[in-house]
């Protein structure tokens, strides 16, 4: 809350951020969640297994890294999330290596995303970065455990068209120049 | 105070190369063997020759022209208002310019201005990493103008009138190796100075019981020097480093009905020598303050005015550079139109566009006039074509146009014309602009004219422009009556001030030149004279007059 008062919440709790020349609106400091329902991270790969059996796939996805994401929070538009991952895994029922793949993005609404936690570790990590809101870019933190979602929705991210460079890039290693196509 | 970065890893043994250049420069022609002793030229001469040699996309048309040019900018600038510094700041950087042409000299890639690739380059002489940014801006030119030079292919099916010239000129390639400058500046003394300008409105004994009038008093320094690389694939390499400093103040205030007045100068030189010291340019601005206090009690302008108006050499080259330095330059025209070139003057070409005793010449060699530096003067071009005298006008008529390398109707080669700003592309600009008249008269004898005018058309008043600001509105306007008595208005705007005027309106010109450097796209200069117009408009502005600040500035 800033002091800009919403129903309910007459005083603002310290919350009231901006980046420099922006009126100030109720932003997150240090957001921490935690959970009373923790496991070690071998137990929760363990369940992420079962949970693709017993769905029946070949496959449960693991997200190592994303870069960002963003919600809509309008009331004109659908509540929805989008979260762009860097690094993705395809963990296999069978045994399998894990498998890297790209292209992959998870989409959904917040609510119903949140309501699919079956599990957590009993690990946080801390996120530090930047956060850009109607009152600018500001610093947030985040500190969180992993997290096992029964079910997530995901899709394919928009890719481009563009054709590589014509000429390898420049070494100084002659033998490099590769012949152009 | 903030140190000067600027070619920070510079070896002795680059230096030295530098020097063997310079001298070797003077002794004789220097060569592609001289200029590959500097890193950043071996850099782009390797990357060149290997786009020439092997970029090409399979079944598609090879580049027949490729252009690099790097421009080593070092800036600094500081600001002040109200009488203390709102801080300095440098900025050090080396943009490269990409130019990539297919198809040939007579039909190409070419388009619309901007054509080309741009990339921040390394500011370190690491060859592999300047090689890559040209590499990386090269391969996005190429595919870009391979979409062009389709695209051109098309439209030209479309026309039945084919295009009037060829779409680039041939022109002889050039070494020339000049020395890089280097920015060196007392960064805090320069705070400290525009500072003081910006308080003098407070603290000067002349002005300072005006104090609580003035709404804003902003002073500005900048400094720059630029050092560009250009080399393409007909063999030119270019060296040239140029600097261009800037001082400037600004004041402004209210008069008691709410209209904004303001008065402001700025001076650019090539050399910190050049710009005025600082006793002078405080005197000035203390006598900018000074007018400001006289416009608030000068009396409005009357409501509309028909007839002569002299134009002092300041405003007189003003409007000279607002009404020929767009008209006098040739720039491709639109395809499938028979017309030879764009603007004012598209279709003047041997008419007349100013009366008979006119001359106007564009002379990017002429480096100093009347003892000061001039800002629009160069030897070598943007394109690397050797700068040329051009006769633009002769006995009032235009005999020549401004060029670069795309040529028009009747001008097939570059006059070594193609001026571009920091990273942007060549287009044709004027240089030095020199405006003159035969039997050009003195101040006193275009008062006098001005007042005979007036008594000949049963005038009792007529009015000098001593100073204009943006799009030709007079800042220091005088009334002058029949008695030749001097009376500061405000609130005009001149209007008739075109072509036509210039061609027909003027009655007689000063024989001294106003010396009107200017920074804009790039820098330029214009000398030119005293104008007596025979038929200008005046009349008021009529602008929106804002309430007064409630109460007084501390």
């Amino acid at each position: 809350m800033s002091r800009l008062p919403i129903a309910s919440f007459a005083n603002s709790n310290g919350h009231g951020r901006a980046q420099a020349g922006k009126v100030p609106t109720g932003r997150q400091g240090n957001l921490i969640v935690t959970s009373t329902k923790t496991v070690s991270d071998a137990e929760l790969r363990k369940q992420l297994i079962q949970k693709a059996l017993e769905q029946g796939k070949t496959y449960g996805l693991y997200f190592e890294d994303i870069s960002s994401g963003f919600a809509v929070t309008t009331r004109s538009s659908p509540q929805a999330f989008q979260v762009i991952p860097l690094v993705v895994y395809r963990v296999y029922v069978d045994g399998r290596p894990d498998e890297l793949v790209r292209g992959v993005s998870i989409v959904g609404t917040p609510l119903a995303a949140m309501k699919r936690i079956v599990d957590t570790s009993d690990n946080s990590e801390v996120f530090n970065g930047e956060c850009g809101a109607e009152s600018g870019t500001i610093p947030v933190s985040a500190v969180a455990p992993a997290m096992l979602l029964s079910e997530i929705e995901t899709q394919k991210q928009s890719q481009g068209t563009a054709r590589p460079p014509i000429l390898s890039i420049p070494s100084s290693d002659s033998r490099t120049t590769k012949e152009a196509k | 105070m903030n140190s000067i970065h600027f070619n920070r890893t510079a070896s002795a043994a680059a230096l030295l190369a530098f020097c063997l250049a310079a001298t070797s420069a003077h002794a004789a022609q220097p060569t592609r063997a001289d200029a590959e002793k500097d890193p950043v030229f071996k850099a782009m001469l390797t990357e060149m020759d290997r786009s020439m040699t092997q970029l090409q996309l399979k079944d598609f048309a090879k580049p027949f022209f490729i252009q690099y040019r790097i421009e080593d900018v070092d800036n600094f600038e500081t600001k002040a208002e109200y009488g203390a510094t709102e801080g300095g700041q440098h900025s050090h950087e080396r943009i490269a310019r990409i130019t990539v042409r297919v198809g040939d000299y007579k039909t190409d890639s070419s388009g619309g201005r901007g054509d080309g690739a741009l990339q921040l380059s390394a500011l370190e002489d690491d060859p592999i990493a300047i090689r890559t940014a040209l590499w990386a801006a090269t391969d996005q030119a190429y595919k870009a103008a391979l979409a062009a030079y389709t695209q051109k292919q098309a439209a030209l099916k479309q026309v039945q009138t084919p295009p009037q010239a060829d779409d680039f000129s041939k022109e002889k390639p050039v070494v020339s190796l000049a020395e890089p400058l280097k920015l060196q500046l007392d960064d805090a003394a320069w705070e400290d100075r525009i500072a003081h300008a910006s308080g003098l409105y407070r603290t000067d004994p002349k002005v300072k019981d005006t104090q609580h009038d003035v709404e804003f008093s902003v002073a500005s320094f900048s400094a720059r020097v630029t050092t560009s690389w250009l080399v393409n694939s007909e063999g030119t390499i270019v060296r040239r480093s140029s600097a261009l400093y800037q001082e400037g103040f600004a004041v402004g205030a209210q008069a008691a009905d709410g209209m904004r007045l303001e008065r402001s100068r700025g001076a650019t030189a090539v050399s910190l020598n050049d710009l005025e010291p600082q006793d002078i340019f405080e005197k000035k601005v203390v006598e900018l303050i000074a007018s400001l206090a006289d416009l608030r009690k000068a009396p409005m302008v009357e409501e509309e005015y028909h007839g002569p108006v002299l134009l002092s050499a300041d405003a007189g080259t003003d409007t000279l550079r607002a009404l020929l330095e767009g008209a006098v330059v040739a720039t491709r025209p639109k395809l499938g139109t028979e017309a030879r070139t764009n603007g004012a003057f598209a279709s003047s070409f041997h008419a007349r566009v100013l009366p008979d005793q006119f001359q106007v010449v564009d002379d990017p060699g002429l480096k100093t006039f009347d003892g000061k530096a001039l800002a629009g003067a160069y030897d070598i071009d943007d394109e690397g074509v050797p700068a040329q005298a051009v006769d633009l006008v002769d006995d009032g008529k235009l005999q020549s146009y401004l060029i670069g390398r795309e040529p028009v109707r009747d001008f097939p080669q570059s006059n070594g014309h193609g001026r571009a700003g920091i990273a942007g592309p060549a287009r044709p600009s004027i240089a030095v602009l020199k405006i003159t008249a035969k039997d050009g008269l003195s101040n006193d004898e275009l008062f006098k004219k001005l007042t005979d005018m007036a008594k000949d058309r049963g005038l009792k008043s007529v009015y000098y422009v001593e100073t204009l600001g943006g799009q030709l509105t007079p800042r220091l306007l005088y009334r002058i009556g029949a008695d030749g008595k001097r009376e500061l208005v405000r609130g005009a705007v001149l209007d008739d001030l075109d072509q036509r005027a210039l061609r027909s309106g003027i009655e007689s010109a000063g024989k001294d030149l106003f010396v009107a450097n200017s920074d804009g796209d790039v820098p330029t200069t214009v000398l030119g004279p005293a104008l007596l117009m025979g038929d200008v408009t005046v009349k008021r502005a009529n602008e929106t007059n804002d309430k007064l600040p409630f109460y007084p500035a501390p």
